[in-house]
């Protein structure tokens, strides 16, 4: 099933802890994603109904119908306040997932480590090794005991003991946890940690103690307590970057119907940005760069202008595009081209589609696209993969991708002798194509075909988005016609067709 | 299957899993919690592809209701700007419901205009499910369902199952 390759399943998501002797951190992390990313926090932001958002999620919310996404409350970008505590344990959690998570699921291998983590300068395991006996019994000693447990009980156990260890470490500033107090038969002054009798605290407390534990020299040699870094984020560094840090400044929302074109085009220009395209464009343009600006000014570590101009070019080729419900272009051409699909789609799904003006309309770019499908199939019979050649088809082509050489090879051997239509759908018919069928005869016959065409563009259009990672790779992908996987070039084909032609 | 199992290295390299979109990370993280913690009744997988934005999903009829017992498939399509935008979804095994057309679309607000971006997958499916036990006849896309459900549900019940067909799977 592993359809997606790798990556597509390696997100690390809340469900990780499942399986897990700590299954209990789920819900842990489900509480600090946003739920409209789904993602951890992200600079979180508070609306006035008290429900927290990434700062970027609700933005784009709030810019789409100005209501919270979990109770649909009314409110308004202005009102949104940053969730600095929930920013803090965000960050707190994310930096000590990877560590936990590893350790949760690799029990036995942590048992070796703990150990060496917690050896002798571990003060809560010295205390525990010297009540329970001699003092060479260091913890290596009882493993086997322990081992023969199963593994989930010990991965618990273990589990309970790092909680401990931390527990234990993590008030170091409480002089009864640095050290084993010697058998002197004296007392440590609660601030400087230097030894007296019990009668003398409070003289020395009043009189003569330095203040702070500098007086280390006259203790016992302690281990050194220095915290862990990711639990103790650096809390001065952060202090200092909230208070040196000059905030960007944020952008006020315009009223776009009071801006002529020429005035929405100046402000996009003194913004640094593209004045291109149509009258919506420019809206949504400024108004998501607004959305992208304001919400940078909530994060803790803001982007440079150039990684937010980076966003923006992102949004503008996926989803920037006007009525934009699929896929995505580069540049203008592929805005124009976007457009229309849009439209098409809307088009085929309207009661009234007439499916056989489409195809004739359409039948030479199905014939180009049946070529190219054959091509690629002949190709892949020739590499010996005959009969997958219908799935295969399909990954080989835009795996190297658009400006590949089976794309060219198919556009130069249009002239070639062409098989027949049924040649092309392969012995094992091809999921889509069966499936449209399908689809067509059960559906009572009203629309044929219909169906089959609004799933078909809009898989071409899906495909669209993902294609380019560059404008210019985008345009130099649609002169070589179509920038279509296999797999959609092979239900294309049917397009027009289903009984109609 | 086979096809599909042979296929998967190069699918897996296809540019459309692209991390860096928005929707696509959040269909991602989405299909992990569906497989990790999936819930009784329904479940949905990115169609076979390869593109993320285009899923296949099923349902299994409500005990209690007309349609106890069977299995329904339907697609569902992610608009590039999800989940800012709902997703497209239909039926793609034939049902007789009120608030399903023969051509396999949904009338439900949640889909429309009640949309927000804090549902997912999971819960449009659960939603729909629901919606197979209690059909909204007030606004209704297969008027004569809309009728016999409350008139005959005996007739409702054989027009289910002769309407009813599973469909070859992708």
């Amino acid at each position: 099933m592993d359809v997606f390759g790798d990556e597509a399943f390696n997100v690390p998501d809340s469900t990780d802890w499942l399986g897990t002797p700590l299954a209990c951190l789920m819900p842990v992390e489900q509480a600090f994603r946003c739920h409209v990313c789904k993602d951890f926090y992200d600079s979180p932001m508070l609306t006035s109904c008290n429900h927290t958002f990434c700062s970027l999620c609700i933005r784009r919310c709030l810019s789409v119908d100005s209501k919270c996404p979990l109770c649909r409350a009314t409110d308004q970008e202005s009102k949104l306040r940053g969730n600095w505590a929930l920013r803090e344990a965000v960050e707190a959690f994310k930096n000590s997932r990877k560590v936990l998570l590893e350790f949760a699921r690799t029990p036995p291998t942590i048992q070796a480590i703990l150990p060496d983590q917690a050896g002798p300068s571990s003060p809560s395991k010295r205390k525990a090794t010297e009540m329970e006996g001699p003092k060479e019994e260091d913890p290596e000693s009882k493993r086997p005991r322990r081992s023969t447990r199963s593994t989930r009980a010990r991965a618990a156990e273990l589990t309970a003991a790092i909680l401990q260890e931390e527990q234990d470490t993590t008030p170091s500033a409480d002089p009864d946890y640095v050290d084993q107090p010697p058998d002197d038969g004296l007392v440590a002054c609660p601030i400087c940690l230097t030894r007296m009798k019990e009668q003398q605290v409070d003289r020395h407390l009043d009189t003569s103690c330095p203040g702070s534990p500098q007086a280390a020299s006259k203790r016992r040699p302690i281990p050194a307590q220095t915290p862990q870094p990711s639990t103790f984020p650096s809390f001065n560094t952060r202090l200092t970057s909230q208070t040196n840090q000059k905030p960007p400044e944020r952008l006020p929302a315009l009223a776009y119907s009071m801006l002529r074109d020429t005035a929405l085009r100046k402000k996009l220009s003194e913004l640094g940005l593209s004045t291109h395209g149509s009258r919506q464009l420019l809206e949504k343009r400024h108004k998501e760069w607004i959305t992208l600006w304001n919400a940078n000014c909530d994060s803790s570590r803001p982007k440079k202008r150039s990684e937010l101009l980076r966003d923006l070019d992102e949004w503008e080729r996926t989803v920037g595009n006007p009525g934009t419900a699929a896929g995505g272009g580069g540049g203008q051409q592929g805005l124009g081209l976007m457009a229309r699909a849009q439209a098409t789609g809307a088009q085929i799904k309207d009661k009234e589609f007439d499916g056989k003006a489409w195809a004739t309309r359409y039948g030479g770019s199905f014939g180009d696209l049946i070529k190219q499908a054959r091509q690629g199939i002949k190709r892949q019979t020739l590499d010996g993969n005959g009969e997958k050649a219908d799935t295969k088809g399909g990954g080989g082509g835009e795996d190297v991708g658009p400006a590949e050489l089976p794309t060219l090879q198919a556009r130069e051997g249009e002239s070639s002798a062409a098989p027949t239509r049924m040649d092309i759908v392969p012995p094992s018919s091809p999921p889509r194509p069966g499936q449209v069928d399908d689809a067509d005869t059960e559906h009572d016959g009203q629309a044929p075909g219909k169906d089959a065409i609004a799933e078909d563009t809009a898989m071409r259009e899906q495909v669209i988005p993902g294609t380019p990672d560059k404008e210019r790779q985008w345009e130099t992908s649609q002169q070589q016609q179509p920038p279509i996987p296999g797999d959609a070039q092979l239900s294309g084909m049917k397009k027009p067709n289903p009984e109609t032609c | 299957m086979g096809d599909i199992q042979n296929s998967a290295p190069t699918f897996g390299a296809r540019k459309n899993i692209d991390p860096s979109q928005n929707a696509v990370k959040r269909l991602q993280t989405e299909l992990m919690q569906l497989m990790t913690s999936p819930a009784p009744g329904v479940s949905a997988f990115p169609s076979a592809d390869g593109n993320l934005l285009s899923w296949r999903a099923t349902i299994e009829g409500p005990e209690d209701t007309p349609y106890a017992g069977l299995t329904f498939k339907l697609s569902f399509e992610f608009p590039a700007n999800y989940p800012y935008a709902p997703p497209t979804v239909l039926f793609r095994t034939p049902i007789y419901h009120p608030n399903v057309d023969f051509s396999g679309r949904i009338c439900l607000d949640i889909l429309k205009d009640k949309w927000t971006a804090a549902y997912n997958t999971q819960t449009v499916l659960l939603s729909l499910q629901s919606l197979l036990g209690e059909p909204n006849n007030a606004s209704p896309l297969n008027g004569e369902a809309a009728e016999l459900w409350d008139k005959d549900p005996t007739l409702f019940k054989t027009k289910v199952m002769d309407r009813h067909r599973d469909i070859d799977d992708d």
